[in-house]
């Protein structure tokens, strides 16, 4: 019986089954469970019909109806991983990732290539982590799961992917939302001054903060080279971190900047305060990108003017950015 | 000095455990890689020997559910094996147990990230390679906390064997507690009988001094080596916040630590700032930090001017029959003292006191004048002493031995009557134990 309805799915599509599916398309959610309210008695049994449904409920908000609907259809249909996928995402929404993983974990048994899983998986496992990792360095933010991808029809179109070549796995989760024109190039031509905040009474010029800000533009510029000599005489010659010495510091670094293959860093947003006599505070958002990884993080920096020159002193991660 | 009762190749896991890089081996290189890079590894992921660590943990959740340590050690050795769900399971339920545990939610950050073969050591992840250098501190000292925590459980193995630092608890002392800088730990024992060796209840990680090495002067960051007692408890309100659950000060510096010149005070036993469930290991300016829920839980344990507290570099570790031995032998000093102070023969009894001996307010000269002078008054004198306590001072290997006597005297004469508890410091001079200081 079961058999039978899995070949029936992709065959034969209902027109009126197949409206409904615009109208969830479009968000019109009421209309749609309206219209599967009329539909013919012989097309409510159709798992298009059940899982159209379940997905108007779930746009609709009406969470616990969809859950009831998706966990009914799963019964009539287990071999279905989009059903496992789409519940799981709903788990995902209330903060349940536990029941989210072991409902995706089930749809990889089911359907090992069945690569929109696949990637929710990594999703939701990078966003954990995430926030394992932020909980542990306390940061003060994490980041919810980005990029989850629900699956809006029930046949396998999806090209399977060997679970090795899913790279850059953890690019997936944050995808950063640059425009052009407010984004801080690492080299510094085109510099957009339109979130300055100095007082006015600022012992600080203008002038200066446009320095301070080149010199962390000169920074990012430095750790996309990879030249790790010049990115280190961006601190102070007295920085070093409480509980290391500077040596380990910048053996430390060295090593981090010169692992991944390649690396570029873009810094915008820059927010900038005075923070004491010839000391700055700038809060930034930094966007990372290197072959095995990207991220767009909020980051805080002092900088003290010391010899005439702008040094950091301080450099903190403030959060991770969803996006 | 310590021999282990661990079969060998449990031996081996333990020391791969302690070296960092390693840890996670097992999770991306598969046993024959490893086994290249480290000869006996193989054969020291034996099943039996993890099973064997895997009880010992067991054991002791059984005996305290909030050892949240043994949690994150097994979900370390469960990952170290290649079980990554078993691993994954354990540590949610740690850090739902105990958010605070930052490091317990590094690790799971580790686990959650290894299922893409990224991770090669605590936190070393592509999702930390973007921090800042703030946080890059807190990973360096997160890894340092591992290591020496995993360090603990993989070196130290003692069997039946007992701290020389405590050579008996008297009748009146129930608990002593013994920290051990090197590891970063604190013992706490129980008296058995009187003259038997003291019984380990139960360790626990502590943080210490900044700066390695014993303490001499105030503002130094170190950690005082000596044997102290317990003054009092500063309950939690009356303290700022980064003291925790509260504080029992010690008396540092003590009898010898002010004759030898040594300054700051201040050093105490203390909880840790709320939503931090652990610090740094060494991270204090020269206190020993516990996290709050093992403070708490010591707390009743502790009686303010009775709890012994030795704080020593290392342990010594001693099996029962050396225990025995030493004991005995300060044991038989002290009667000897005892008894010659009894017998009414001054140049007897002066003879068991150091050259270099002091008191609050005598030293050796005028000490000895005074009870001569005593000695000649009596017709009889009756001495008593009970509920002995020792405990062996931590010296360095060239320097004599040092023993720290607290005890009941009961005194009795034809012209005085007087009961005192007694504190006495005594040293190995060549083949005779001496008494260097004295005191009520």
């Amino acid at each position: 019986m079961i058999l039978v309805l899995s070949q029936s799915i992709s065959a034969q599509v209902s027109p009126a089954l197949a409206d409904i599916s615009g109208l969830i398309e479009a968000g019109q959610y009421q209309q749609a469970l309206l219209q599967l309210d009329n539909t013919l008695s012989s097309d409510k049994r159709h798992p298009l019909y059940m899982f159209h449904r379940a997905r108007a409920l779930e746009g609709a908000g009406q969470m616990d109806k969809a859950i009831a609907q998706y966990k009914a259809l799963i019964k009539l249909q287990p071999t279905l991983p989009e059903l496992y996928n789409n519940l799981a995402l709903i788990y995902i929404q209330q903060g349940q990732m536990q029941k989210a993983q072991t409902l995706l974990n089930q749809a990889m048994m089911i359907h090992p290539g069945y690569s929109r899983v696949y990637k929710n998986l990594v999703a939701i496992n990078a966003a954990q982590a995430r926030d394992a990792y932020a909980k542990a360095l306390q940061m003060p933010t994490a980041s919810q799961a980005k990029g989850l991808e629900v699956a809006d029809t029930l046949s396998f179109v999806e090209e399977p992917i060997p679970a090795s070549q899913a790279e850059p796995i953890v690019a997936a989760v944050t995808k950063p939302h640059i425009k052009p024109g407010m984004v801080y190039q690492a080299n510094g031509d085109h510099a957009d001054k339109r979130t300055e905040r100095v007082e006015k009474e600022s012992s600080v010029s203008k002038v200066e903060v446009s320095a301070a800000q080149a010199i962390l533009l000169n920074w990012a510029k430095a750790w996309s080279t990879q030249n790790v000599d010049q990115y280190i005489r961006f601190y102070s010659d007295d920085y070093s971190p409480a509980g290391m010495s500077r040596t380990v510091w910048a053996a430390q670094r060295k090593k981090r900047i010169r692992q991944p293959k390649w690396i570029h860093v873009g810094l915008r947003n820059f927010d900038v305060t005075e923070n004491g006599p010839a000391r700055l505070r700038i809060r930034l958002e930094q966007e990372y990108k290197a072959d095995n990884y990207r991220d767009v993080t909020r980051k805080e920096f002092i900088l003290q003017k010391i010899d005439n020159e702008w040094r950091i002193i301080k450099e903190r991660g403030l959060g991770y950015i969803g996006r | 000095m310590k021999s282990s009762i661990w079969p060998k190749g449990l031996v081996v896991i333990a020391l791969v455990l302690s070296v960092p890089v390693a840890i996670y081996a097992a999770n991306f290189y598969q046993a024959e890689t490893l086994a290249s890079h480290q000869t006996g590894l193989n054969k020291s992921l034996q099943q039996q020997n993890l099973q064997k660590l895997f009880t010992q943990l067991d054991k002791r959740l059984k005996q305290d559910k909030q050892d949240h340590e043994a949690s994150l050690f097994k979900a370390m050795l469960y990952f170290n094996n290649g079980s990554r769900q078993k691993a994954l399971s354990e540590i949610q339920q740690l850090t739902e147990r105990a958010p605070d545990f930052h490091l317990a939610h590094l690790v799971k950050g580790d686990i959650l990230m290894s299922r893409y073969g990224q991770v090669s050591d605590i936190g070393e992840t592509p999702l930390l390679q973007s921090m800042g250098d703030e946080q890059h501190i807190k990973l360096q000292q997160l890894r340092a906390e591992a290591e020496v925590r995993l360090k603990s459980m993989a070196e130290i193995e003692l069997g039946n064997k007992v701290p020389m630092q405590l050579l008996g608890l008297g009748s009146s002392i129930n608990t002593a507690i013994l920290v051990e800088k090197k590891y970063n730990r604190l013992y706490v024992y129980g008296r058995t009988s009187e003259h038997e060796p003291p019984r380990l209840i139960r360790d626990y990680y502590v943080s210490t001094g900044k700066k390695r090495g014993n303490k001499h002067i105030r503002g130094d960051l170190r950690t005082p080596e000596g044997v102290y007692f317990i003054t009092s408890w500063i309950p939690d309100e009356k303290l700022p916040d980064k003291y925790g659950a509260g504080a029992f000060p010690v008396n540092y510096p003590n009898e010898l630590d002010r004759k030898q010149g040594k300054t700051g005070d201040g050093i105490w036993l203390h909880g840790t700032y709320r939503g931090f469930y652990s610090r740094p290991p060494l991270d204090s300016e020269g206190c020993v930090v516990l996290p709050n829920i093992d403070l708490e839980g010591l707390k009743n344990e502790i009686i303010p001017g009775k709890t012994p507290i030795i704080i020593t570099e290392q342990a010594n570790w001693l099996d029962r029959a050396e225990w025995q031995r030493q004991r005995n032998e300060i044991m038989t000093a002290l009667e000897q003292w005892r008894q010659d102070w009894e017998s009414m023969d001054a140049d007897k009894y002066l003879s068991h006191y150091a050259d270099d001996f002091w008191t609050q307010t005598h030293t050796l000269d005028s000490w000895s004048a005074r009870k001569r002078r005593l000695a000649r008054s009596k017709t009889y004198q009756h001495i008593k002493l009970s509920d002995i306590a020792l405990f062996s001072y931590p010296v360095k290997a060239q320097q004599p031995a040092m023993v720290v006597a607290r005890f009941r005297q009961e005194y009795e004469s034809n012209n005085y009557t007087g009961d005192i508890n007694k504190r006495m410091y005594l040293r190995k001079d060549g083949q005779h134990w001496r008494i260097m200081y004295e005191g009520g």
